[in-house]
């Protein structure tokens, strides 16, 4: 008998579900993250417990009350941290985990048209900034950044055998961020992450992030 | 913590990308890792993040295959103002259902998955998709021509309303 095929299809996926051993599985993945998430603070605690309860207690209450405190003044003088480039250390943290990762490349090729070329399922086109004069192409591979589709490409080897990565990604304010604008007259910023600098811009509707041998 | 019914979300929509079980458990499995690895993003609803996630490894797993197809679409000459409720209207028999999917690529079966399951609107669609609207629209308009060619699938309103809005 026929039915709506909006209906049929809800109905042949609302079957498929995962096994057991496969939910079990998943949780536990979970589950481990959140201890080792807890490890560094479980030595505190256990020291904790050979003190009295209201000495036990008395660092935490004094912390509460120093958040407050903190919060009533922030309220009451009405001051507002500044956060220029709220993204820019997420950027940082995930281009230098890349980094450092040095995954296999998808394409090795040193001129920059041919590499643009090669890069057919990204939505926007690889650019030259005026801050790569420097760099030399070596290849690149399908990477995201913030979970959007992004090109990760390495130079080619320097003198020391170290390479430079360089993330573009069609920039879009809403994830990335605001970020500095070489066109609006603005300079890239650095951040630091796992003692790699990252170099950060926004040039002709790309952001650019480059790692920075030091 | 992801829980039950939203990993059995997530497992479903790798299911549509994939068409494979076993692949699906592995994309819902690595995005749900990649998740938890430091820096680990603050969401109020990681939901959404996940699925790009699990899309964006299927995309680097099967790059190099051809059933995913990163087709572009020539838009000159197609409705720019179909919708995606034009699929609304198709009907077919319970017992094709898993025999259309296989006959659909990837792409396709993602589209249909998250308008029909998701209720995703157009908009949505597009924007999961990472693609503009206009060529979301060319891709629904081919789709559903591609459905009716298929001995499966049956249009409701064959000699009747219009699918313009």
């Amino acid at each position: 008998m026929s039915k709506s095929l909006k209906s049929e299809l809800q109905d042949h996926y609302q079957s498929a579900k995962l096994s057991e051993k496969q939910l079990e599985r998943l949780s536990s993945l979970q589950k481990l993250n959140h201890q080792n998430e807890m490890v560094e603070v479980e030595p505190i605690t256990e020291l904790s417990h050979a003190m009295p309860f209201s000495k036990r207690m008395l660092p935490s209450w004094a912390l509460a009350c120093c958040f407050v405190l903190a919060i009533i003044s922030l309220y009451l003088f009405q001051w507002r941290p500044e956060e220029p480039w709220p993204k820019a250390d997420a950027i940082a943290a995930e281009v230098v985990y890349n980094h450092l990762k040095q995954r296999p490349l998808d394409f090795v090729e040193s001129d920059f048209r041919k590499l643009n070329q090669s890069f057919v399922q990204l939505d926007f086109k690889l650019q030259n900034s005026a801050l790569l004069d420097n760099f030399i192409y070596g290849g690149g591979r399908y990477c995201s950044l913030l979970s959007i589709p992004a090109a990760q490409i390495r130079s080619a080897k320097g003198i020391q055998g170290e390479y430079e990565t360089l993330y573009q990604v069609d920039y879009r304010e809403s994830i990335f961020g605001n970020l500095p604008k070489l066109l609006e007259g603005e300079t890239s910023i650095v951040r630091y992450h796992k003692g790699v600098a990252v170099e950060i811009w926004v040039d002709k509707g790309i952001l650019f992030a480059k790692t920075h041998s030091i | 913590m992801i829980e039950e019914q939203d990993l059995n979300r997530l497992y479903r929509y790798a299911l549509s990308l994939s068409a494979d079980a076993d692949l699906a458990y592995d994309l819902v499995h690595g995005a749900i890792g990649r998740f938890l690895e430091p820096p680990k993003p603050e969401l109020e609803d990681p939901i959404p993040y996940l699925m790009r996630s699990i899309r964006n490894a299927f995309i680097d797993i099967k790059r190099r295959d051809t059933r995913y197809q990163h087709e572009v679409y020539d838009d000159e000459g197609l409705p720019q103002d179909y919708d995606i409720r034009a699929l609304e209207s198709l009907s077919i028999d319970q017992s094709f259902i898993a025999q259309l999917l296989n006959q659909l690529n990837s792409q396709e079966r993602e589209i249909l998955y998250l308008w029909a399951v998701e209720g995703y609107s157009t908009s949505e669609v597009a924007d999961l998709l990472n693609m503009p609207k206009g060529t979301l629209l060319s891709k629904i308009y081919r789709l559903r021509n591609r459905l009716l060619s298929t001995a499966f699938v049956k249009d409701a309103l064959r000699n009747g309303g219009s699918y313009y809005v």
